[in-house]
């Protein structure tokens, strides 16, 4: 599955995983019930308004709208709220050899490489992408 | 006129809501699309621009739940499971954003490729339209035996059959006397968001909350991006290699002709036949990617419109689950008797709205993913928390069952959804098989008492 490394929490709180992400316990309560309270307030809110102001046929379709209204500004407040509970790593450089990926992976390189110089269009868009030095480079140093 | 104004702007906010919905990892399709697709429906959008919407969401959740996916190493959604595997590849090499650019690449060849194609396919099978709506009950029923015979929990579904039609027509029984009407939004909701709830009351309950505790928090790693792109619209075609090109067409192709299996299980058939006839790592990671993310939007587009076209019930697992709401959408929509899409559009009219709703995603989606990923996922996974994300969808859940059932009709969402998620999550109950044994469940116990 995903490729989630663990970093040790700095506080002693234990997570909860909520469809493939970490949350705290009490604020998902405080979450769930904000955004139940506005999205059905907002809904009686239409009812109770909209009969005054607009055809009745429409008065459910208005009242529904406004509740979803309510359900995004639950979203809004919520977000303004809490600070997510996961890590984001911006990795920079890929310094890593990739022959040690590709040994990682059980792959062999020298392969990889003859595939890649049989086939002149991936070599085209390689160089395009500018990763084809990735490919070859070393192997030029070894040379060297 | 009119009509073909509300489509063109519904079918913008739907490709804008759903480019950034994508975004979000772990977003189930169901569980999004369906609420989504109700509100619109009972808001009173013409037929035509309900197709539209749906369309245009479709093909952009597609296009972006290839963010996450590449970039992060989580799937987007379920459909992007089975890329994750080259995906992962691609992104220990550094170059995640080669593999997004040709997963979205493909995913555009793959929807324009679909949507005649199925359509075609569709106005073919729509002369056994009658036979199948006059035995609707007894192929959901033969349906759900198949299902659950090719799901994770193989004997469990099958014998759970009649109980689970039972509880089904009995909660319907109570429900319909306090409200005078009987639910169906309320049903279908609860199945939807199954997985979900079943998260939520394991945290709450103290004997299952080890299996979903976490000591530490998730930690996601985002490459570099390692170039940008010139221009704002690239040309897909010029993304992929002409071989990749016709990988994807042909994949797409074959894969618009199914309906009845599932797009899981195609995209992983397909990268499959791709990716073993293609040598080099890098090559085969990015042809298959590329492969699986157009068979993503085939087989999602083929397996709403063929059923939706041909016989107007739902007869496939995208028309059972993310598409539900085209079928029964009560009382605007249902499918017994059909009275959707079915039969208030015509074939013409579903060439000309799908076009639309894909076109004007294409118009947004494609752009913003090749152009801002990177930065909106940045956003996304350092200022949304989970917590206001799952807060919203019960929200959500919760007015739309109110809405239609009061507080009966958010009763029965929740048992069903308390019920259907457990089944789900330890026996494998598969959600297609929950949905399929709903719509024959009144058939089924009618049969089985004689009423």
């Amino acid at each position: 599955m995903a490729q989630k490394d663990k970093l040790t929490a700095a506080k002693q709180e234990s997570y909860v995983e909520v469809i493939g992400d970490t949350v705290l316990g009490k604020h998902l309560i405080t979450t769930i019930i904000i955004s139940v309270f506005l999205s059905l307030g907002f809904f009686h809110l239409g009812k109770f308004i909209f009969p005054k102001v607009a055809p009745e046929n429409m008065v459910q379709s208005y009242s529904l709208l406004l509740g979803i209204a309510g359900s995004l500004i639950a979203l809004l407040v919520n977000a303004l709220l809490f600070k997510p509970k996961r890590k984001l790593l911006e990795s920079s450089g890929t310094t890593e050899e990739l022959s040690i990926i590709y040994k990682d992976l059980q792959l062999d390189l020298e392969d990889e490489r003859e595939s890649i110089t049989n086939d002149p269009v991936t070599m085209e868009e390689m160089k395009e992408q500018g990763i084809y030095d990735m490919f070859f480079s070393d192997e030029e140093d070894r040379k060297e | 006129m009119s009509q073909l104004v509300i489509a063109i702007i519904l079918a913008l906010i739907a490709a804008v809501l759903f480019t950034l919905i994508g975004l979000i990892s772990g977003s189930d399709e169901t569980a999004i699309l369906v609420p989504i697709t109700l509100i619109v429906v009972l808001l009173g959008a013409p037929p035509v621009a309900v197709f539209a919407f749906f369309m245009a969401a479709v093909l952009s959740k597609h296009l972006t739940h290839a963010i996450p996916t590449a970039l992060m190493g989580v799937p987007g959604d379920t459909t992007a499971a089975p890329m994750l595997e080259h995906a992962n590849f691609m992104r220990r090499i550094g170059m995640p954003h080669i593999a997004l650019r040709k997963m979205i690449s493909g995913g555009i060849i793959g929807a324009f490729i679909a949507l005649p194609l199925s359509l075609l396919f569709a106005v073919f099978l729509s002369q056994f339209g009658n036979f199948f709506q006059e035995n609707a009950g007894i192929i959901f029923t033969a349906a759900a035996v198949l299902i659950g015979y090719f799901s994770k929990g193989r004997w469990a579904s099958i014998l759970l059959i009649l109980p689970i039609a039972m509880m089904f027509q009995g909660l319907d029984m109570v429900s319909s006397t306090v409200v005078g009407e009987h639910l169906s939004i309320s049903f279908f909701l609860g199945i939807a968001i199954g997985p979900m709830l079943s998260d939520l009351l394991m945290a709450s309950s103290k004997s299952a909350r080890p299996e979903v505790k976490r000591d530490e928090m998730n930690v996601y790693r985002l490459a570099p991006e390692k170039k940008t792109w010139s221009g704002y619209f690239p040309n897909p075609f010029k993304v992929l290699t002409r071989k990749q090109s016709t990988a994807v067409a042909g994949t797409s192709f074959i894969s618009s002709f199914t309906f009845a299996l599932s797009p899981v299980g195609m995209t992983s058939l397909m990268g499959e036949l791709v990716g073993s006839r293609t040598k080099g790592q890098y090559k085969k990671a990015t042809s298959s990617l590329a492969t699986m993310n157009g068979v993503t939007e085939s087989t999602y587009i083929a397996e709403t419109i063929i059923p939706l076209v041909a016989f107007g019930i739902p007869l496939s697992p995208v028309a059972l689950g993310p598409a539900a709401a085209l079928f029964n959408a009560p009382p605007i929509f249902t499918s017994e008797p059909v009275n959707n899409l079915h039969n208030l559009m015509s074939p013409l009219e579903f060439l000309l709205y799908g076009l639309i709703g894909i076109v004007i995603a294409s118009f947004i989606a494609y752009p913003f993913s090749m152009n801002y990923a990177r930065k909106a996922s940045v956003f996304v996974k350092k200022h949304i928390n989970q917590e206001a994300i799952v807060a919203m969808f019960i929200g959500i859940v919760v007015l739309l069952s109110f809405y239609e059932g009061g507080l009966a009709g958010t009763l029965v969402t929740f048992t069903i959804a308390a019920i259907g998620g457990m089944l789900n999550r330890f026996l494998g109950v598969g959600i297609g098989v929950l949905f399929m044994i709903f719509y024959g469940s009144s058939w089924m116990i009618s049969t089985l008492f004689g009423l």
